[in-house]
């Protein structure tokens, strides 16, 4: 690997969650969205061994996830939602959504939800564990756990409001050195 | 509970239907609720690698115990009380040629 590629890795790789965020939230498959991210990175390290200059990493490897997604979605024979105008046009704003705004992303904001979500009652982390890595739908956690749909949304929603809550007082707490 | 994050838990879910879409989509004309979005699907990323994160822990505590158990069951062979059975056991055998050595 030549200098300018490592360069370029070291700074694909500290971007990486905001990267992830934003092919995740549109695919919304842990998988898929990784491999989309190898992907991007794969056009980015090519791209560069070919001379290109790329004045902004982040920005070009969006543009080529956007891309990415789109045929993930088109192979997922969704061909009539790819086609929705509000689809592309919900596609448009996201990007927009991580084009004008900075995020925070550091280390201590992700060990901080990772305490929190630790602490949680073994009852609330299944909850978690069902929609976000067993990837079941709103619908079958509502069969599992014999209650209505809307239960399990509103349940969902409290908990991601709970631990959004425990990650900023964890974060002022350690910024007091407490 | 605001409904712009039930819209968005909808399309996490996979399950948003086509005028809840055009509802998010025409939420998402405002700079606020775009910003929303962006912590939104951060934090989805940031809850999966935390679910991930503990769930290797805890295989890896698991792994421990395994091997810790396996360890002490080794171990245990080695513990005073079956060190003693088998010592017993070992004196009483010779018993009759210490006896005839100390005669």
């Amino acid at each position: 690997m030549d200098d300018k590629t490592k360069e370029i890795t070291t700074e694909f790789l500290a971007n990486r969650q905001r990267l992830m965020s934003f092919i995740y939230g549109l695919v919304r498959d842990p998988q898929a969205a990784e491999d989309i991210f190898q992907e991007t990175w794969l056009k980015l390290a090519n791209a560069v061994q070919q001379g290109m200059v790329i004045h902004q990493p982040a920005k070009w490897c969006r543009k080529v996830a956007k891309n990415l997604v789109l045929q993930y979605w088109r192979q997922q024979r969704n061909a009539k939602v790819v086609a929705d105008s509000s689809l592309l046009e919900f596609l448009e704003f996201v990007d927009l959504a991580f084009e004008e705004n900075a995020l925070e992303q550091t280390s201590d904001r992700q060990q901080a939800l990772n305490d929190c979500v630790a602490v949680l009652p073994p009852k609330s982390r299944r909850l978690l564990a069902l929609k976000y890595d067993d990837g079941y739908s709103l619908e079958r956690i509502a069969q599992v756990a014999e209650q209505s749909t809307a239960a399990v949304i509103k349940a969902l929603l409290r908990l991601r409001q709970a631990l959004a809550s425990c990650v900023e007082k964890k974060l002022r707490l350690s910024e007091l050195g407490l | 509970m605001s409904r712009l994050e039930e819209l968005l838990l909808k399309w996490q879910d996979q399950s948003i239907s086509e005028d809840e879409l055009r509802e998010l989509t025409l939420a998402l004309k405002q700079p606020e609720n775009r910003r929303r979005l962006l912590e939104s699907f951060s934090f989805d990323a940031n809850l999966i690698q935390a679910l991930q994160s503990l769930k290797a822990v805890e295989q890896t505590a698991e792994s421990v115990q395994q091997f810790e158990t396996l360890e002490l069951r080794e171990a245990d062979r080695l513990t005073p009380a079956t060190r003693g059975r088998w010592t017993e056991k070992i004196r009483a055998l010779l018993q009759p040629i210490f006896g005839l050595s100390h005669r």
